[in-house]
């Protein structure tokens, strides 16, 4: 944990150039370079969330850090934000809130697991974010990176989710810089917060997760029990936490792949069905050997999965998740060449998906309704 | 020129440092202990619910009377409720945090 932590901050200063230093030295940052959350551009950051300064977000785990939205501001105008990316910004703060997803745990976890903002709706196109080529790192775009990394700072600063203490992290997750993705209006099908039963224009869903395990259509016909078995495949490897624990897990596709198995006739819940049937792991090839665990009395069963999963013969396939709504499709991504990408989750443990509406503000420089019009 | 700046760190409510709890020192002959294991029984790494026991065997060969409350979080990943703290409030000493 960076010793200046809770080292004086200075109400203002006289030369901008000496910022940079002077974030490093307060230990403001991650290790990226930040702007100065000057008072001129967190005052527009917090009138484009049509908020008051002092509402308070969320209590920001593991300190316990009260977010403000001045305080929320502040980190958004150090990770380059614009005042239109604030309701987004503090929607995925609030779902990110909620006790199912244990941001607790999964800022702290040993596991490379981080909280993925998930855009989607109308916004993705008002606020101009990528959704093709490079999505996962950002699509070369300042509101994807800009909303993820804003985000990543409130954890950092508010929370003071530091490595080392008290993050044990064990090998870390290259989303935690900014991981925020938009899902393509191109999609065939809702978007995915209008799947998880939010009637409005946009939505952000948060979840915790790996990074994306590309999945390429190698040998797949056209066939979505062909294609999709080759997601099924990367969901469902030994050392994942969804083959041992269960829990949720993300499968994103590109626009193109999504419209083919469209085409055959498969919609979203077709998709998750088809996955949850095919992503399953014989009990035999993931039990533990050994000394310890020499058997396969009921004392060794997994705890965490369903009492109907006969854990008793090892020929017994398990599903990586409980129910096919834990398996969370997304589509996203360039609109070349067909692909798929398998973005585990922490397992039982927490980091479950949550949505949240983006509620944009009627007020100037929000980009809203009223201001289009 | 100066430019004006907001502490993009919020307000911390600062509670009193947690310290490590005081040694038991000498033990009398009765002992009332807890162990709050950090997860569930499961199939990877040590069984601490049988380590545990292997410790209870050691403790009543060598005091008088030995209570034990043992018990588990039912998910590692989140802090212990209040409800499954109260269960050791009889205790004299409580060892938490074991798991693999």
């Amino acid at each position: 944990m960076p010793e200046a932590v809770d080292a004086p901050f200075p109400a203002e200063i006289d030369d901008l150039a000496a910022w940079v230093e002077l974030s490093y030295e307060l230990g403001l940052t991650d290790g990226l370079p930040v702007h100065p959350p000057m008072r001129n551009v967190v005052d527009a950051l917090v009138a484009g969330s049509g908020r008051a300064a002092d509402d308070v977000v969320a209590m920001i785990p593991p300190r316990n850090g009260r977010a403000t939205v001045e305080v929320v501001a502040a980190n958004a105008a150090m990770a380059g934000a614009r005042p239109e990316h604030m309701p987004v910004i503090l929607a995925a703060l609030d779902a990110m809130s909620d006790p199912a997803h244990n941001l607790r745990g999964v800022v702290l976890t040993t596991h490379p697991c981080w909280p993925l903002v998930v855009v989607s709706g109308d916004d993705v196109q008002r606020l101009e974010m990528a959704h093709a080529e490079a999505v996962f790192s950002g699509g070369g775009n300042r509101a994807n990176v800009a909303i993820g990394r804003a985000v990543k700072l409130v954890l950092w600063n508010v929370g003071a989710s530091f490595i080392g203490e008290p993050v044990k992290e064990v090998l870390g997750h290259p989303g935690r810089l900014a991981y925020c993705i938009a899902e393509s209006p191109d999609s065939p099908w809702e978007p995915i917060h209008r799947a998880r039963g939010l009637d409005e224009a946009s939505g952000v869903t948060v979840f915790a997760c790996e990074g994306p395990h590309s999945v390429a259509m190698w040998a797949a016909d056209d066939d979505p029990h062909n294609r999709l078995g080759q997601a099924a495949d990367a969901m469902s490897i030994r050392g994942s936490n969804n083959t041992h624990t269960m829990g949720e897990v993300l499968v994103v596709m590109t626009p193109n792949e999504a419209r083919h198995l469209a085409a055959m006739g498969y919609g979203r819940v077709d998709v998750q069905r088809k996955l949850f049937e095919l992503a399953r792991r014989r009990i035999g090839d993931i039990r533990p050997r050994g000394p310890l665990r020499p058997d396969t009395s009921p004392e060794h069963w997994y705890s965490s999965w369903p009492e109907w999963v006969d854990q008793s013969s090892d020929d017994t396939l398990v599903p990586v998740v409980e129910r096919p709504g834990d398996i969370h499709v997304v589509v996203t991504g360039a609109d070349s060449i067909p692909f798929m990408a398998v973005c585990p989750g922490w397992g039982e443990l927490g980091g479950f998906a949550v949505t949240r509406p983006v509620r944009v503000p009627d007020v100037p420089g929000s980009g809203s309704s009223e201001e289009r019009a | 020129m100066s430019f004006r700046l907001v502490d993009p760190r919020g307000v911390v409510h600062h509670t009193e440092p947690a310290d490590l709890a005081p040694r038991l020192g000498a033990v009398p002959e009765d002992i009332d202990i807890g162990f709050l294991v950090n997860e569930v029984s499961r199939q990877t790494g040590p069984d601490f619910t049988r380590y545990t026991e292997v410790i209870e065997e050691v403790l009543r060969g060598r005091y008088r009377r030995v209570e034990v409350v043992r018990d588990a979080k039912p998910v590692l990943s989140r802090p212990a409720e209040r409800s499954l703290l109260h269960k050791y409030r009889h205790c004299r000493g409580v060892v938490t945090g074991l798991a693999k």
